[in-house]
């Protein structure tokens, strides 16, 4: 073929051109980190990445939703702990009005503390948790769940407990509906039976009869306490599953988050060592190009004429 | 003896006229589309002598392969066309998928901000957040739509510059036509070879904007053809290309030749490409915005209407899509009237469920089958293999290109050193006949010398 000098000067141009392109590109990778600047840098690469960063801000909102729960269920337990801690103090008092040598006067001392546990049963099972929401109102948490009018506790809450996502396809409950706690359980309203046991430590005993009717309404008595305390037990119970099942759905959070960052990065991140022996692969070729040129270009016959 | 001096004199004179197309040669080395030109030698014959008579410089000859040529045209045509279209569709691949520009970063966050108000759908700033990531969506998808509503712009205007420029190039090859038949066409007397390298350049720079067919006639001229064989060039009379407007300036123009639509018929050169932008990457991602727009707008607006809002009525569209467009509107400002609760819930309840249901209907099938997210990772891998595959196909054709001049080269092109070498020799018989001319006198001296 004959060679022309459009034709040298052409092919060094182009080929300094295309190096000059490949140490730009495999510059600007190195200093960016990353090799996926649009879509069509790898299509299937970028369609990965993009589905993974979806993964992960859903995966990052589920963890947000567990600690949220976790932590409303951990106020949950920490009430339940005080209504189980009244309920052993009356079932003292109830051993302590059993007690044939009590006197009256004693009795209605007794009698003044189980009203004012009741009154604290009311407080816990009011209570809020740190964003002022009310932990027993179940998901109409924004309205008070018990209100005590003329000495009877009505419940005003929701039936149902939110439902919060923790993972694609799971919800938890946030919480505990304060019917449930307080209300139906074996040994039926709470609050009415504090008010009973206190009725029945005050009761008067004037003769035999009455006197046989208070021991066996005292030993009744009892027996709710303890049906009220095995309820509320085994509600902790319960919560201590719920928290251990957050627990575990939080420790996979952070394990596929792991996962998928490290799938993501290998797509999307620059291998540096690589790019940067590329880089000194380009530029040797370029100075090649560019010295085949002044060597080709040095010779002609014109030089000897 | 005269017929020496006759032999000498033709001698100096041919290969004076060959040292002169010699450097002819070297000063156009670098001329684009130059094609370099040698003399014709032949021997001077007188009939029924046995002696020659001397040397015949005859026509200036044009070095010129009419199927390389031809080749290189068509290369040209290709590699225009990809070019342009590569680069759109990079440009246009970019917009999508850069996360300042495209839809997926402000999609991903709308949906995260329901998920935390299905967290807390009582709240107000959980619900202000909603309204605030709505916001954001739909400015992005107008500013999407502003977008390709600017890309068909500016295919509409190289389109309308393209035709422009074709239109006088092929006005130049029709008076280079004229000028071509006028100077003896490609008869046997001398070619007008400046005139022919013109015109091959002409319908290059052509080909670089629209496809086109040559046809060589018999005068000498060439006829040039576009779209289903509409000549734009027929002897010495070149015709129009027009461009139609549609009816607003983000309406797709179509290009004419006497009033017939032959958008669809141009495969090559920029219009070509600009053309295959428009219909095979430009449209396809207009609807498809469109349908994630329009799906967005419907998945959450008939939750809305399945739901009441804090104030216990029923909830209102959030969005009012714009088909075909894909620009959103936001149609609430009371985050207290986005819809929790399910129908039939009292006002201010506390249930979630509408806006959990809201949540998988945004992770379900909203758009042909496939989720929002989804959907919108099509749209962008499927733009990103289109500019991909086209970023290739130019290379690949860039390098069909480089082959294609070399070829022409090969053939057209200025050696300087072969020149060098023929400058040598054209000036070393030169010298030798100018000593023809000098034995010539020194034997008719002799001659004299003797008769005196």
């Amino acid at each position: 073929m004959r060679v022309t000098q459009s034709m040298l000067y052409r092919q060094t141009l182009t080929s300094l051109q295309e190096r000059q392109t490949n140490v730009m590109q495999a510059q600007d990778q190195i200093s960016s980190g990353t090799r996926l600047n649009q879509a069509k840098d790898d299509p299937v690469a970028m369609a990965r990445v993009m589905r993974n960063d979806d993964l992960l801000q859903s995966l990052q909102r589920q963890d947000d939703n567990i600690q949220i729960v976790s932590s409303r269920l951990q106020f949950v337990e920490s009430e339940l702990d005080g209504v189980t801690d009244l309920m052993h103090r009356g079932r003292e008092l109830m051993l302590a009005g059993a007690n044939a040598t009590q006197s009256d006067e004693a009795r209605a001392a007794l009698a003044l503390e189980m009203r004012a546990l009741g009154e604290d049963l009311l407080r816990i099972a009011n209570g809020q948790d740190g964003q002022g929401r009310y932990l027993f109102a179940g998901q109409d948490d924004a309205t008070q769940p018990f209100i005590d009018s003329a000495g009877m506790t009505t419940y005003q809450g929701a039936t149902q407990a939110r439902q919060i996502p923790i993972d694609a396809s799971t919800s938890m409950s946030n919480g505990l509906t304060g019917d449930n706690v307080f209300m139906n359980g074996p040994a039926g309203d709470l609050f009415s039976m504090f008010s009973d046991l206190a009725d029945t430590l005050e009761m008067a005993t004037p003769d035999a009869a009455t006197t046989a009717q208070r021991n066996s309404d005292m030993e009744a008595g009892l027996g709710q306490v303890d049906d009220a305390l095995n309820h509320v037990l085994d509600l902790r119970a319960g919560l201590g599953v719920d928290l251990q099942r957050l627990d575990a759905a939080s420790e996979r959070i952070a394990t596929l988050q792991v996962d998928v960052q490290a799938n993501s990065s290998a797509l999307r991140d620059t291998d540096v060592a690589q790019s940067l022996s590329q880089l000194a692969l380009e530029l040797t070729a370029l100075e090649a190009a560019q010295q085949t040129f002044t060597r080709i270009q040095s010779l002609s016959l014109f030089n000897y004429l | 003896m005269s017929g020496l001096m006759g032999i000498g004199t033709s001698a100096l004179l041919a290969n004076q006229r060959a040292l002169a197309v010699t450097s002819n040669n070297i000063a156009n080395a670098n001329t684009e589309g130059y094609s370099r030109q040698r003399v014709d030698f032949s021997a001077r014959h007188v009939a029924g002598q046995m002696l020659g008579q001397g040397v015949d410089s005859g026509l200036v000859e044009r070095y010129s392969d009419s199927f390389a040529n031809q080749r290189l045209t068509q290369s040209v045509s290709s590699h225009a066309s990809l070019a342009s279209s590569a680069d759109l569709a990079g440009r246009l691949d970019l917009m999508m998928s850069d996360s300042a520009t495209g839809l997926t970063d402000p999609l991903r966050a709308f949906v995260d901000s329901v998920d935390a108000w299905a967290a807390d759908p009582t709240a107000t700033e959980t619900r202000v957040q909603v309204l605030g990531q709505a916001e954001s969506i739909a400015q992005r998808f107008g500013q999407l739509q502003d977008g390709l509503d600017q890309f068909t712009a500016e295919v509409n205007t190289r389109i309308g510059g393209a035709v422009d420029n074709i239109n006088s190039l092929s006005q130049g090859v029709a008076e280079l036509n004229d000028q071509i038949v006028l100077n003896g066409g490609l008869g046997n007397t001398q070619q007008p070879n400046g005139l022919l390298d013109q015109r091959d350049q002409l319908v290059n720079e052509l080909a670089s904007l629209i496809d086109v067919q040559t046809v060589p006639q018999d005068d000498g001229s060439l006829n040039v053809l576009v779209g289903n064989g509409q000549g734009i060039v027929v002897g010495k009379q070149a015709s129009q290309l027009d461009v139609e407007a549609g009816l607003t300036p983000q309406d797709p123009v179509a290009v004419t030749v006497a009033g017939s639509d032959i958008s669809a018929q141009i495969g090559g050169g920029e219009l070509g490409g600009l053309i295959a932008f428009r219909s095979d990457v430009l449209e396809p991602v207009q609807q498809d915005l469109s349908a994630l727009a329009q799906g967005l707008a419907n998945t959450v607006n008939s939750a809305q209407a399945a739901g009441v809002d804090a104030n216990g009525t029923t909830g209102g569209a959030l969005f009012a899509s714009n088909p075909p467009g894909a620009s959103l509107e936001v149609l609430i400002e009371d985050p207290q009237a986005l819809a929790s609760a399910p129908a039939g819930a009292a006002a201010g309840s506390g249930d979630n469920s509408n806006v959990l249901a809201l949540a998988d209907a945004l992770r379900g099938a909203a758009v042909n089958g496939v989720s929002l997210q989804d959907a919108n990772i099509t749209l962008v891998s499927t733009l990103g293999s289109s500019a991909r595959r086209l970023e290739a196909a130019e290379t690949a054709e860039s390098a069909v290109l480089a082959n294609n001049l070399e070829l022409k080269d090969a053939v057209s092109g200025v050696s300087l050193d072969e020149e060098a070498a023929n400058l040598l020799r054209y000036q070393q018989a030169y010298q030798a006949a100018a000593q023809i001319i000098a034995t010539a006198n020194e034997m008719f001296e002799s001659l004299l010398a003797a008769a005196r």
